[in-house]
Parts: C-alpha cells; structure tokens; sequence
C-alpha cells in the first residue's frame, strides 16, 4: 500500500497536473458566467486575438448588426459603478452609453447643450430647456419632453445626492420638446448641474420596468452604443447604435477591460491586446511615444489638481507665518516639472486651471526660502541647538506630510516637499496612508487629487474645497483643513443668483486671490488625462476632464 | 490514523475562528472609512458630505460595535452568507464561488508547471553535483526565489508579449492567456521545489542502500529511477501543501497584473475599496482552503512514509 501510494504521488499528481495545464492551455480556461448580465446578450470575452489581430475581431459580437466594422478594445481603470445612472453614471457616461442634455465642452470646460438644443433662465427659479427632436432610447422608444420629465424625476427620486444638488421643485411639459424646470432656490448653473453624470437621461419607464440588477435589459440609454454584458470589475462590451442621433458610429462595438494597474494597462497597448489605455503615467507616455504604431493623446488641459490641504487647526501651521513660510520653502513648480512633465501636466498657480477661469495678476506665494526663514524668525524660530531644526520654547520645528499611494503623484510630491522644507530648517515626517485619513487630525498638509472643472462653474469648484457651496450657504463639510473660510463666504455670496458666466469668473478670481493670499491650500499641478492610442485608432479627440472617453466618432482602420 | 485525522479536523475550527477574528480586526483598525471610499467611488470627483457618509456607515452597520459586526458576520457566515459586497452590493460568497475556477486553474498550472520542471531539474542537478548543469540550475534557482513576482510578471509580459509578440499580455479566456501568469506564479515554488528535490536526492544517493543496488549491478538511472527517487520525493508532499499557501498569496499580485479574473484580484480591487465583507470572506475562504490542503499534504506524507506513523506510535 505505501508503495502504491508512493508511486501515486511521485508520478501521478505531476502527471495529472501536466495534463491539467496541457488540457488549459489547448482548450482556454472556461469563461467565469457574469454576474450580473442576461443571459441572452451576445455574449463576448475579454480580448482574446493575436496581437497581430487586435481590435479586429472575427467575432463581432453581434454579427448581424455589427456587419464587418471592427471592435475596438479599450483598457480602463475601474469599472466599478452601475449603469443605471441614479447609481452613479460615471461608467455609462465614460463609455459612451448615456448622455445628458448638457455636457461640459471641450474647449473651455463650460455646459454646452448635448440632448438639449438650449436652456434659458426665465426667472431666477424657472429653466425652459428644448430638447432634440431627433434622439431615440436604444429600445427604440423616442426621448420627447414627457420621456425627459420621467427621467429627471426619477433621478430626483432615486439618488438623493442629485436630488440635492438640483434643487428641482417642478418639472413640467411645455410641449413636445420642451420642458420647464423649477427649483426651490435659485440655480443659476443648473445646465453645469444637469452635466453630472447621475443625471444622464434614461427612460424611466423601461429603467423601472427591469427591475434592479437588470437595467441593462431596459435599453434606457441614448448613446452611440449599446451595453451588451457588464461585470463590473471585469469588462463592459457594447455594440454600435446604427440608430444614434450624431450618426452611425463606424466601429461594430467597444470591449472595455478593466486593468487597474497603470503598468498593465500601458503594457497591453504595447503589446497590442488593447487599442486605447486610458490615463497612462508620464514614463507611460514616454514609453508608448518611442514604439512604432501608437502615441500619446491629450486635450492639454489640466481638469484635476494635485495639492495640499492646509491643516489650520493642528497648531503648526495655524501661525499664519509659519504657514506662510512653508508656502515660501516649497519650490511648487520644481515639484510639478517632476510628477506632471510636459505634455501630462501643468504647474498650479492657483487651485483652478486657467481653461476654467484665467485671473490675470492673482498669485500665491513662489519659492522664496530666504523669505521662508525670515518668516520662520520672526515668530520665533531658532536653531537654538545647531541640529539644523529650527525650534522654539525647545520644541522642534517638524510637521506631517500625509497623503494617499493611489495616486502616484502624491508619495513623490511628500518627498521632494520634506527635502526642501528641511533647507530653511523644518522637520517633515512623510506619512502615506489612506485618503480618508484627511478626516483626521494627525496631520499639517494633506496630498490630495480631485477634480477642479465639476459642472463647469468655477465659483463651484473653489468653494467646495473651503466647505461652502456655490451660493455661500454650508457648514464646512469637505473643508478637511478647518479653514476659516469668512472672507471668502461674502465673495461667494455675490455670485448667488448671477447666471452669467463671465460675472461668475470674476467672483472665481476674487475668491481664488483670497484662498492664495491665505495659502488656504498649496495646489501643485494640474494633471492631464492622458491617453496611449494605437495609430489604427481614427477620429478620437480625447476630452479633457474623466467624464467622456468615447463617442461616435472613433474608428478602428483594418 | 483515525485518531490523527480526527484531532487534526477538530482544531480546524479554532485556527478558523482565531484567523477570522484576527482578520476582521486588522481589517477594522487599518485607517480608511469604508463610508466615504464608497461614496467617493460612486461619485468620482464629489467629496461627500458627512451626513451623507453617517447614513451610510448607518446602512452597512458599521456605527455598531466591533465585537457585534463580528458577531453579527460570523453568524452569517456560518449559515453560508458572507455577506454582500459594498461596492457592487452583491453576495460575497457568490463573488468567491464565480473567481475560484479562474484561480484554481492559474495555480494549478503554475503548481504542474513548478513540478514538471523542478523534479527533473533537481534531480539532474543532483546527480550532477557540482557540474555545469548543477551550478545553472542552482543559480536560476536562487534567481527564482529571490526575484518577485511583480518583476518576473512584467520581464514575462515585455519579452513575450511586447518584444517577441508571442503570447498576450493579459486577460482570460484563451489557452495562450494562462501561459504567462502561470509561469511567472510558478518560479518561485518551482526554485524552492527544485532545491527541496536536489537536497533530498543527495542525501539519499550517499545512503547504503542505494550503494548496495549499484553493487548489485544496477544502472544508474535505475536506481536513481527505481530507488532513490520514490524516497527523494517525500518531502515535496509536504513542500506541496505549503506551496499551495504561497500560489494562492502569489496569486494576487499576478492575477493583478495580467488582469487574470480569479481571487486575487478580487481581493486587491476589495481592498483598495475597503470593500471590507469582500476582503474578509476572502481571507476566510483561503484559510479553509490553505488549511484543508496542509492537512491533505500531512495525511498523504503520512501514509507515505510509514517512518512518520511508527514515530508516533512509538509516542
């Protein structure tokens, strides 16, 4: 018996594992059964071609439909979120399934009407907003004025967080491309409001009709394609809606992977299983610039920021001249040169990029480590013990530098930061955590990334970050540094019913000026969203902000 | 044995309930509040308000004592729900159900992969002690274990997939897409495994009873085949168990990298999210497996080995 079983072991198990790889690797490991998909969709697998076939599959996925167009495949990030859009909507939107009646343009980041034609402001709480007259769902159903009402209110009922932000008391028909929205205060950006993707438009009744978990069935979206299969976390596939509005899109469908690891992603196009990866690293890019038959792609506007939170509640930095002589130590532009090079980034002089609202003559503090420690002396600081910290009533002079490692920008800024805040004497301690740590008062600057372009207002975007919402109201939620934001609440509370945008810049400059004079926040660099494109991949005009990264247009040369 | 396998399955529980426990508090102090990371998932860009991260924290039943949600969990754990994920709001235990063919068959290959070319090599390089082929196999052996596996994956993916183009660089659902993962999953066991067989096959070609088959004539692959080999090979019984520890923790850096849809990425992507259900009913079900696997190992050494039952008779 134990020579039975000797022999069993010896050679039996490697030999059964053998043939169980031999048996993987001819046959292919069986596909997992999604999650949560119909089982009638036209099912199709993660990229599978030779690299020598990408993006040309033989098995479009719905042959009927699709004819011989090809299917592009594309390497995102995450597919985390639902594709009903009262869950989220970022992912439908993303992929070019949803839309909004108003989108933020390319050009200067502003609302630009989408699934509207226009919105007017006919009293400071009503909107007449017209409608396209050519859009219609992918069941086939058509979007009027009574199809966008439904939709609208089911939002309003479905996601609180809209719900909030939209302030709508009313919708209601006015004829059959028209519809007139009252709120319960004044909502003069409500076109940038109506620009989130949670409020792209669905129909409602078909979305209600499927239930939960199976919106995909409703065919509710009005985008260039239709979502066949989701397993979020894993892949999306869609084929092209022959029947858009903007016109046939010239590819059969898009097969989105989800490839977290920005190496990865960056690898797959250069190996060709993938034809676009969304938002490559600056080595990235690089990379994928020096190999034949792919580049780098970018709109060349910086949408999100890299920056420090200020903590004026630890008692460190809350000495305006200590703080203000850290802004001074910092070298903020050598620091963005570093973790957003050219063609990925641009340096922040403010906390806003200049595509969202341009302030000619605002400034924050610039490098000055002379400065810093004259600052630094006059309240009080001394390197009494020649250790090359400064310190005061014999405590040392050291600070906390906290961040997050999900966005590589943040370790590095930490330590390019406490290099030079050791030059004018100040001890930094780098502690790279989790981002929630932010809530927390363990620290004196906080590294952050966040969109600076949401719904296209500038006034929104900077007073989110001082805890104030856009009309000046708010109790200091997400003013994680505890600023003191007074002066900046009578700045913001000129903007309260002003719709004009231009008028909405200069109050955007006024508070920007505050917040730089304050050193309210440090902001370092505003990044890019780059992409790494193969060369095959025609008409694809990259946006700058996260929100789109496919329309009708892209193509795929054979 | 009876006994033995009977003292063995009645401390599987207690290991279960010190790891699950242990787990579920480490997870609980790690900084990060899955609240707000969830709600700053579902609105990329949006810092969500406080009242808004109360409600939820409220809805997933953290406000509750840690003692209690580990109750609370481990309760339903017992009646087979794990429960439901907080990102995707979907059961745990269906997540882990529907990632573990896709995991069992990348360490399969990887564990087939490690002892197709360890057991010869280790073998050949024992025979060969001190030779060209023992030194190579030596060095690639060291290399093997030393280097991590992140880097083995991204050399594998540039020389194959990007310069030479010959197998994809990721994903999951064609032959040519296991090859790469399970290779660079592989070289770590495979070293560890190929040292483990040169040892042991040396010790047992210096014992009399492998000098005695010589002496009677026998060549020397038959003997190496036919004697010394069935004897060698015992402690890779046990190696196996162990290594299948390591294959499964292995897994979830590579299955990351190449995109391989199994349990390790499931755990990567949950712990980024502090999807905290996700992660622990992850580290409960490898436990079990890791667990039922080393028992496996140990009974199988011990039925193989009649050394090991003596010893403990004599006991």
């Amino acid at each position: 018996m134990p020579n039975l079983l000797i022999q069993s072991i010896t050679y039996i198990i490697p030999a059964a594992f053998a043939l169980l790889l031999a048996l993987a690797v001819a046959c292919g490991a069986p596909a997992a059964a999604p999650e949560n998909t119909p089982t009638s969709t036209a099912a199709t697998m993660v990229p599978q071609q030779s690299p020598q076939a990408t993006g040309t599959s033989e098995q479009p996925a719905d042959p009927a439909n699709v004819g011989e167009r090809p299917i592009l495949n594309a390497g995102v990030i995450w597919l985390d979120s639902p594709l009903d859009p009262v869950e989220s909507g970022w992912v439908a939107n993303q992929s070019g399934m949803s839309e909004n009646l108003f989108r933020l343009s390319a050009a200067n980041l502003s609302p630009e009407p989408w699934l509207a034609t226009a919105a007017v402001q006919i009293d400071p709480l009503a909107w007449e907003i017209t409608l396209r007259t050519d859009v219609r769902f992918h069941n086939g159903n058509a979007m009027d004025a009574q199809a966008v009402k439904a939709s609208l209110e089911r939002t309003i009922r479905l996601s609180p967080a809209s719900a909030e932000n939209l302030g709508i008391d009313t919708v209601s028909v006015k004829d059959g491309q028209t519809i007139t929205v009252t709120t319960t205060d004044p909502r003069p950006t409500l076109p940038g409001l109506l620009t989130s993707p949670a409020t792209a438009i669905t129909d409602a009744a078909a979305a209600d009709a499927a239930g939960e978990g199976n919106f995909i069935d409703a065919g509710a979206l009005t985008g260039p394609y239709i979502p066949t299969e989701y397993v979020q976390k894993e892949r999306l596939s869609s084929v092209a809606n022959d029947d858009y509005w903007g016109g046939t899109p010239p590819l059969a469908g898009i097969e989105h992977l989800a490839i977290p690891d920005t190496n990865s992603r960056e690898l797959a196009l250069q190996a060709g299983d993938i034809d676009v990866a969304i938002n490559i690293s600056p080595n990235g890019a690089q990379a994928i610039n020096s190999q034949p038959g792919m580049h780098s792609l970018t709109a060349g506007i910086g949408t999100s920021v890299v920056m420090w939170w200020v903590n004026f509640e630890r008692g460190t930095l809350s000495d305006p001249l200590v703080l203000r002589a850290v802004a001074h130590a910092i070298d903020r532009k050598s620091i963005a040169d570093l973790v957003a090079p050219e063609g990925t980034g641009s340096f922040a002089e403010l906390l806003l990029p200049e595509a969202l609202v341009s302030c000619p003559g605002v400034t924050a503090p610039g490098y000055d480590p002379d400065q810093a420690r004259n600052l630094l002396a006059q309240a009080g600081y001394a390197d009494s013990n020649g250790d090359g910290v400064l310190d005061k009533d014999g405590q040392p002079l050291e600070i906390v530098i906290g961040g997050y490692p999900e966005r590589f920008r943040l370790p590095i800024m930490a330590e390019a930061a406490q290099a030079m805040l050791v030059g004018v004497g100040i001890q930094a301690e780098v502690r790279i955590t989790e981002w929630t740590v932010v809530n927390e008062p363990e620290w004196d600057l906080f590294g952050w990334f966040n969109n600076v372009v949401e719904t296209g207002d500038p006034v929104v975007n900077v007073s989110k970050y001082a805890g104030i919402r856009a009309d000046a109201s708010g109790s200091g939620a997400n003013n994680y540094g505890h600023y003191d934001n007074s002066r900046l609440v009578d700045i913001v509370a000129r903007a309260g019913n002003l719709s004009d945008i231009e008028q909405r810049k200069g109050i955007a400059c006024d508070a920007l000026a505050v917040v730089a004079d304050e050193s309210a926040f440090l902001p370092v660099a505003h990044v890019y969203m780059v992409y790494g494109v193969s060369d095959r991949v025609t008409g694809f005009e990259p946006h700058p902000t996260s929100l789109y990264f496919f329309d009708h247009r892209i193509g795929l040369a054979q | 044995m009876g006994a033995y396998l009977v003292r063995r399955l009645a401390i599987l529980p207690l290991m279960l309930l010190v790891i699950s426990a242990a787990s579920f508090a480490l997870l609980n102090l790690a900084p990060g509040d899955p609240a707000e990371i969830v709600l700053r998932q579902r609105n990329p860009g949006q810092m969500p308000s406080p009242a808004a991260v109360s409600a939820l924290r409220a809805e997933l039943g953290l406000d509750a004592p840690l003692p209690a949600q580990y109750v609370r969990w481990m309760s339903g754990a017992l009646s087979g729900d794990m429960g439901r994920s907080y990102v995707t709001e979907r059961p745990v235990a269906a997540q882990l159900a529907r990632r573990t063919v896709p995991t069992v068959l990348l360490t399969a290959a990887a564990l087939a992969l490690a002892l197709l070319v360890a057991v010869p090599v280790g073998i050949l390089s024992a025979q060969r002690r001190g030779g060209a082929v023992d030194a190579i196999a030596r060095l690639a052996a060291l290399v093997g274990a030393a280097a991590p596996s992140y880097a083995l994956a991204f050399g594998l993916i540039i020389l194959f997939a990007v310069k030479l183009s010959w197998l994809p660089a990721l994903g999951y659902g064609s032959g040519s897409q296991i090859v790469l993962p399970a290779i660079a999953l592989s070289l770590a066991p495979m070293a560890q495994l190929m040292r483990l067989i040169r040892a042991s096959m040396l010790e047992i070609l210096g014992q009399d009873y492998i000098r005695t088959a010589r002496a009677k004539g026998l060549s020397r692959q038959a003997v190496v085949v036919g004697h010394a080999l069935r004897n060698a090979l015992l402690p890779v019984i046990g190696a196996t168990g162990v290594n299948l520890g390591y294959l499964l923790s292995g897994a979830v850096i590579v299955e990351t990298i190449f995109t391989w849809p199994g349990l390790g990425q499931l755990m990567v992507g949950a712990a980024l999210t502090r999807d905290y259900p996700v992660v622990q009913g992850f580290v409960t079900y490898v436990a079990v497996v890791v667990l039922l696997a080393n028992l496996a190992a140990d009974i199988a050494l011990r039925m193989a080995d009649p050394r090991l039952r003596y010893e403990r008779e004599e006991v």
